[in-house]
């Protein structure tokens, strides 16, 4: 039984950790009011910048470590700059946000594949970020690989948990995060611009959705494809409303949900008589059930969520 | 400013619409279009079916145009192929089950048009052609391999979906392994997908945490798989694909066997047939084999555990398939 839990668990959080982050990154959007559901796009362009560095680096001779620095730099950046392109067309523009985040996600797809295969030319790969052991730690039995023997992403992406939960809720920015998202007039009534921390809060959740397809990119899969996302950018979604915008709660939903994954890849590889389509819904349906059954916390959601700010009308 | 914002926005949203080009229309031609559920360069389904017409149309580039549409969902696939049959393309080839439907609704709209249409071995109409690769040969081929080098004797499949010619290429997987080892533990699990390769990459992991070394399995998701074994570069697992090409990637030293599809012959009927002043005969299978040509298979040059007793079994059975000898009821294997 505990062979069986470990194996679950040693894949179960490697493979969470690009939902984590993009949800992650679209809570800091949704508690700002910004319903973003382009998240599928920005995490297509940042993985295909966060591959394309390396990949041109590695081309030019260069063999550093410092190859996958630059792309996760790459990756963030264009992911916080697709945040502000969506900001432009939300916030400014005051386009609705179901419509224009459609548009995102087909956009950040479309200009991705585009590029990579005017760029690279086809399907190519990288040798990607190797795993980084935590020294000592990595070798206490059983606990050490499920939870010390990983790329360094996946460190931070869990160190970023609490750090959100503390921004969220703990320091100034994330207050004015929160108060755009449930009650932006009262933020505008202060002094404080609604916009201007709505853009804020697009462009770090855009640079962790980057983040999030780079390690697909890097760390995951070391190859790129355009449809390399597949539709993790609308599960990321959904799993804020999971964790009922809460950092500690989209965790749990990240893990729920990978760690399904894994169960029913092993319910198939152990033969058990179960339809395979059955068990590839698994996770899904697991989602739909719990997001059925908490309904009822629905009203901690930011009450301006997917509503355009604007100051001079009062109605 | 907004102004100006706004005609940047526009200018980045619309000139793509603009990149693609124009068509210049000749009647006196073959014209070919290709429905792809992939990209071109996919290092597999796709891949093969675009090379094969591109070799044809290279070598007789004055009378063969060929075009192609990627990623098409079979919704967006008819609109595609109604553009196409309005600029007078006479052959519309749909690389995909997935087509199936729209197939059938365009043949009976467009009696004037072929459509190549596959994988299926059911004639849809008179003017479509089926082509149906015999997949379960190449598997067949690889699971003697998977069979005869497996040191853990667990051996993983990693399917798309339990159908099509994936099905037949994971059954004919199976009955090679049975007929050299009829003791292996052959795990059977899909993804649910064709073109998912991140799942694959996690399936791929999952088998090889529970200690299967050998994996196999087709479609283009394929690569995620090739890229999860390569993670393990000091451990003795190896994949078994379905596109040669994969040979050339960095990771290709984890493949020990790979087959390619050659549609080459389709797409040389339809000039021949253009030469004769004819449309090429609909109505009919065109099925693919080892036999007449229809896949190549090769193995590794470099791998240690393909002895030469290995190659002498694959040869072997090779020959078998070759001389009709050899009968792979892929259809009696149940997992």
């Amino acid at each position: 039984m505990i062979d069986f839990l470990y194996s679950i668990l040693v894949l179960g959080i490697p493979f969470s950790v690009s939902l984590l982050l993009a949800s992650l990154g679209e809570m800091y959007n949704q508690r700002a009011g910004i319903f973003n559901l382009g998240c599928e796009g920005v995490m297509s362009m940042g993985a295909f910048v966060g591959f394309v560095i390396p990949y041109f680096l590695i081309r030019a001779g260069v063999e550093s470590g410092i190859i996958y620095v630059l792309g996760i730099a790459g990756s963030l950046a264009a992911g916080a700059l697709l945040g502000l392109f969506f900001g432009v067309v939300v916030i400014t523009f005051k386009a609705p946000q179901g419509i224009a985040g459609i548009g995102l996600q087909m956009f950040g797809v479309g200009v991705a594949g585009t590029l990579f295969r005017h760029f690279i030319g086809g399907i190519a790969s990288v040798p990607g970020i190797k795993p980084m052991p935590v020294p000592l730690l990595s070798k206490i039995p059983l606990v050490g690989n499920i939870f010390f023997n990983h790329s360094l992403i996946v460190y931070l992406a869990l160190i970023l948990v609490p750090v959100s939960a503390w921004v969220m809720n703990r320091s100034s920015w994330g207050l004015r995060v929160r108060a755009c998202g449930t009650a932006p007039r009262a933020v505008d009534s202060v002094g404080i611009s609604v916009d201007r921390v709505r853009y804020q809060s697009l462009a770090v959740g855009g640079a962790l959705a980057g983040l999030a397809g780079a390690y697909l990119s890097l760390c995951q899969v070391k190859m790129f494809a355009d449809t390399l996302i597949s539709g993790r950018g609308f599960i990321a979604v959904a799993l804020v409303y999971f964790g009922r915008w809460n950092p500690w709660g989209i965790l749990w939903g990240a893990l729920l949900f990978s760690v399904t994954q894994v169960l029913q890849l092993k319910i198939q590889t152990m033969g058990i008589n179960v339809p395979y389509e059955f068990a590839v819904m698994l996770p899904y349906v697991l989602v739909i059930i719990v997001l059925t059954f908490s309904n009822k916390n629905f009203q901690l959601g930011p009450s301006s969520l997917g509503k355009a700010f604007d100051r001079e009308n009062r109605l | 400013m907004k102004k100006l914002l706004a005609i940047l926005i526009l200018s980045l949203t619309l000139v793509p619409l603009f990149a693609a080009g124009s068509q210049e229309e000749s009647s006196d031609q073959v014209k070919v279009a290709m429905i792809f559920p992939s990209t071109v360069d996919d290092k597999g389904w796709s891949q093969a079916m675009y090379e094969s017409g591109k070799r044809v149309a290279d070598a007789n580039t004055d009378i063969m145009v060929l075009e192609k549409s990627e990623n098409m969902q079979p919704v967006d696939a008819g609109s595609a192929a109604r553009q196409y049959i309005a600029q007078g393309f006479q052959y519309l080839v749909f690389h995909g089950t997935q087509y199936n439907n729209t197939v059938v609704e365009l043949a009976e709209e467009f009696p004037q048009v072929v459509f190549v249409f596959g994988t299926s071995a059911e004639v849809l109409a008179e003017n479509v052609i089926s082509y149906q690769p015999a997949t379960e040969q190449p598997g067949y081929l690889s699971g003697i391999i998977a069979g005869l080098t497996t040191q853990t004797n667990k051996i993983g499949i990693v399917g798309p979906v339990d159908g099509g010619d994936a099905a037949q290429y994971n059954r004919g997987f199976w009955l090679g392994i049975k007929s050299v080892n009829p003791t292996a533990e052959i795990g059977v699990a899909h993804t649910g997908s064709y073109g998912d390769y991140v799942k694959a990459g996690e399936l791929a992991q999952t088998f090889i945490n529970d200690g299967y070394d050998i994996l196999a399995g087709s479609a283009q998701q394929g690569l995620g798989a090739l890229q999860a074994v390569a993670q393990f570069p000091d451990k003795d697992v190896y994949w078994m694909g379905t596109s040669e090409m994969q040979f050339d990637m960095p990771e290709g030293y984890k493949l020990m066997a790979a087959c390619s599809y050659w549609y080459d012959p389709i797409f040389q009927q339809m000039v021949d047939s253009f030469k004769a002043g004819e449309m090429m005969e609909a109505g009919e299978v065109f099925w693919l084999t080892i036999p007449n040509g229809g896949f190549t298979f090769s193995m590794s040059e470099s791998n240690p555990l393909l002895t030469a007793e290995v190659r002498d079994a694959v040869e072997a059975a090779r020959v078998e398939l070759e001389a009709g000898n050899l009968d792979i009821d892929w259809q009696s294997v149940s997992y």
